[in-house]
């Protein structure tokens, strides 16, 4: 089955965007996977049941720690939560990811990964990266790469 | 004295708190509270052209930016008297469908289930009823489906436009999803039958239920709005009979009815005054799960929602049956100085928007009413009414009751204020 990338965030709200810098990279390297940029995480569900597997999920990461490192997170991380869970306006990623594997058990890709990058905040305005997060676009994508098998 | 506090509301948007004081065994004040900040969209909107509005206001809200769209469509078009066509009002009609597919689904399932079967939230109940969860997914999806073929794009569409759409789907874009659609309806059914033999409170009240009113249609988008107590009026008269005010509790206004004080709107609303516009299947259907005007308990409100999602399936296939794609999207719409009105029924309620603008098109005053606004008195005083019983439970019990009762509502806190924690005192 093919890989997939799906980078999380909004463009045009500064680091929260780093989900889609990174897609976009692995897009100019030409990258042998399907890759998809979600604004926020509401076709998730379906983008993890649609017969992908493995599903690397390339998303910021709010942190009290220097910005711009590239963790990995297991996808049944304990303490690990979204920022916005489930609410009227949608599904968290966390949320999502177990929503899907209980709903469609057999459908749900067997290896769901997620690259995380740090942020220090989600409310930055306006288009672009800081320094420190740019800095760390091409490892994630590295990271994202190797995971999805390319 | 005895507080009973919900400090964060979960499970509903935006951020409030519920506070309940109790003096012996009476309830002494109920406070909805809602700390989200004041979002400003009615400055913002000023000194812009009023071909933006659409796009603005959709910002307001990610789960009901149809809404916002067509209420401004609807008033931009009323100052600069556009009539649209059939063709436009129709596709119109669909892309709301959508809207409350998705938002009500979300809400029945994700949000307010839980809380009827005990679940601390959905996915603890997703464990042990899956077939049913993973059938509400599949019924949003269809509803997102919809939303992305009419308007582009699922959340904050681009497609719509003062005067029509942008571009009208392909047919076949919308015919495909047909198939998915039907499949949706079925299980929507089967979601009204199985909220029927869920326990609901015993708990009734006499509201004066308002909503739009669309005439021989379930409504969507009006130019009227009607009351159970003989409210009859045009849009345009939106605040010579509505008035909002602020509480030192809330950033966001409450609005009451002048003559007569609070109200309610919403699915509630809707079924009771448009139940006749529903098709006879529909109907049938709700009578089969024990519904049918009146309706005055507000806990059955999650069934009322299930009763429009199967209604919004049935009418999107039928407009999708009829759509032929061909004539023109949209209405020009020269710029002229005017004021305008427009009111529909987002998911939660009656959207109404009223602008002024200048010669060159550009707005000098916008003012939006979203129905969560609207319904605030009402939700503190079913609070207040069903606060009683919970001076006999747990803390946690109380708690629990407390924001299933607010749930009723399916409050947008974002929305209105451009909300929960509980706080119960007993002195």
């Amino acid at each position: 089955m093919a890989a997939r990338v799906i980078g999380i965030g909004r463009e045009w709200s500064g680091d929260d965007g780093v989900g889609i810098a990174v897609v976009r990279m692995l897009r100019e390297l030409d990258a042998r996977c399907d890759l998809v940029e979600l604004e926020e995480p509401s076709r998730l569900i379906e983008l993890l049941t649609g017969g992908a597997d493995p599903v690397v999920l390339v998303d910021a990461v709010l942190d009290q720690g220097p910005p711009g490192r590239v963790l990995l997170i297991g996808s049944e991380a304990r303490g690990a939560h979204s920022d916005h869970p489930l609410s009227t306006h949608g599904v968290g990623v966390m949320e999502a990811i177990e929503l899907a594997r209980i709903a469609h058990p057999e459908q749900a890709a067997k290896r769901i990964f997620i690259v995380g990058i740090t942020i220090r905040e989600t409310s930055g305005q306006g288009q672009g990266l800081s320094a420190a997060v740019e800095a760390a676009v091409a490892q994630a994508a590295a990271q994202a790469l190797r995971l999805a098998g390319s | 004295m005895k507080t009973i506090k919900v400090d964060y509301l979960a499970r509903v948007e935006g951020e409030g708190a519920v506070r309940i004081r109790f003096r012996g065994d009476r309830v002494r004040d109920v406070q909805v509270r809602i700390f989200e900040p004041p979002r400003f969209f009615e400055a913002f909107l000023r000194g812009r052209s009023f071909t933006e509005v659409p796009d603005i206001t959709a910002r307001i809200c990610g789960i009901c930016p149809v809404a916002y769209q067509m209420s401004s469509c609807a008033a931009m078009e009323d100052a600069l008297g556009v009539a649209v066509s059939p063709a436009i009002a129709n596709l119109r009609r669909l892309f709301y469908c959508g809207e409350w597919i998705e938002s009500h689904t979300l809400h029945i399932f994700f949000l307010h289930a839980p809380d009827f079967l005990g679940y601390p939230d959905a996915l603890a109940m997703a464990r042990e009823h899956r077939e049913m969860v993973a059938a509400a997914l599949a019924i949003k999806k269809a509803g997102n489906a919809i939303v992305r073929a009419v308007g582009g794009r699922e959340i904050h569409p681009i497609n719509p436009r003062v005067g029509g759409f942008h571009s009208f789907p392909p047919r076949s874009a919308l015919r495909e999803l047909l198939a998915e659609l039907q499949r949706a309806r079925q299980s929507a059914l089967d979601a009204l039958e199985w909220l029927s033999r869920l326990n609901y409170p015993d708990f009734e009240y006499d509201y004066e239920l308002v909503a739009v009113d669309a005439g021989d249609q379930y409504p969507f988008i009006g130019t009227r709005i009607i009351s159970n107590r003989g409210l009859n009026i045009s849009v345009r008269d939106y605040e010579r009979h509505f008035q909002e005010h602020q509480v030192p509790h809330s950033n966001a206004l409450h609005s009451r009815l002048k003559e007569r004080g609070a109200y309610l709107c919403g699915p509630l609303a809707r079924f009771n005054l448009h139940f006749d516009k529903l098709s006879a299947e529909t109907r049938a259907a709700a009578r089969r799960a024990g519904l049918e005007p009146p309706c005055r308990n507000p806990f059955k409100s999650i069934m009322v929602r299930a009763v429009e999602v199967a209604f919004a399936l049935e009418e999107a296939i039928a407009l999708i049956d009829s759509y032929d794609g061909s004539g023109q999207a949209f209405v020009q719409a020269p710029a002229a100085a005017a004021a305008g009105y427009g009111a529909s029924e987002a998911p939660r309620g009656m959207l109404y928007h009223r602008y002024r603008i200048d010669d060159a098109g550009i707005i000098r005053d916008a003012r939006i009413v979203p129905p969560t606004s609207q319904n605030l008195a009402s939700m503190e005083a079913d609070l207040t009414r069903i606060a009683p019983r919970m001076f006999a439970l747990t803390h946690p019990q109380a708690t629990a009751l407390a924001e299933q009762t607010v749930r009723n509502y399916d409050p947008c806190i974002s929305c209105a204020t451009h909300f929960l924690k509980l706080t119960i005192e007993r002195e």
